[in-house]
């Protein structure tokens, strides 16, 4: 793909993914077919920021997790009234960084 | 692959040793256990959705439902929270399903959790699931926990 496309792409999708997984998107979509930009460019990410509202508002519930697709931890959390609340606490700050690495995986499928 | 493998491992085993001591505490009449709330017939309310607003959660119940299949009521069980017996299912299997994985060097929890992810996100399993939980949420409220 062009250097100057896959630019654009880190401009306008660089805050839904890991600063360290930066450099190696680059350097897949760089080397990717050109056929794949469609796709790649229309993948509907979820934003860490809106989830980490909704983590606060619905994440005793397990809402958060359900969104982002890990359906198993939130059903723990939603049968464990969010782990005694705990882990409703720990997720506040957690809820980002696996937002991210879902974006990440999201990713990656596109590009196979 | 493996890192992802062993942290779910680690998480649902904790997970499950935690739900066993709150089965314990709740189940023997511990000496000294009356100061944190538990008093034979009732428990400690640690439900912080309870606390705050005074209402029932969803899973209100839940520890009442597993009590009382641990003692073989059945009907009673599902009439305190039909989630506790999805609760006891995933207790009762759950570690040693991963403890045999360990032992024997296989991932076939990791493969089926992944399965049933997937399968839950299907928009014909998610929508009937999330009006079950309501319904079960507004059962809670009639009951009036």
């Amino acid at each position: 793909m062009d250097a100057q496309k896959v630019d654009m792409f880190l401009m306008t999708k660089g805050k839904f993914f890991e600063g360290y997984n930066i450099p190696y998107i680059r350097e897949r979509l760089l080397t990717a077919d050109d056929s794949r930009w469609l796709a790649v460019q229309t993948i509907q990410f979820k934003d860490p920021t809106i989830i980490l509202i909704i983590s606060i508002i619905g994440g005793y519930f397990g809402i958060d997790r359900f969104l982002i697709g890990d359906t198993g931890l939130g059903l723990g959390k939603l049968l464990t009234c969010g782990g005694f609340g705990i882990w409703t606490i720990i997720d506040w700050f957690l809820i980002m960084g696996s937002t991210r690495e879902k974006n990440m995986s999201m990713l990656e499928r596109n590009l196979y | 692959m493996w890192r992802n493998r062993n942290r779910l491992y680690i998480l649902l085993l904790l997970l499950c040793l935690f739900g066993y001591i709150w089965l314990f505490l709740n189940l023997v009449p511990l000496s000294g256990a009356h100061y944190l709330g538990f008093n034979g017939s009732s428990i400690p309310v640690f439900c912080f959705f309870k606390s705050l607003t005074g209402h029932p959660c969803p899973s209100c119940g839940v520890t009442r439902s597993v009590v009382e299949l641990f003692r073989g009521n059945l009907l009673a069980a599902i009439y305190m929270n039909p989630l506790g017996l999805v609760v006891f299912l995933i207790i009762t299997t759950v570690p040693f399903w991963i403890i045999i994985d360990l032992l024997t060097k296989k991932s076939s929890f990791w493969f089926f959790y992944k399965r049933a992810e997937r399968w839950f996100l299907q928009k014909k399993i998610a929508i009937p699931f999330a009006v079950l939980i309501i319904l079960n949420w507004i059962w809670n409220f009639v009951k009036g926990y």
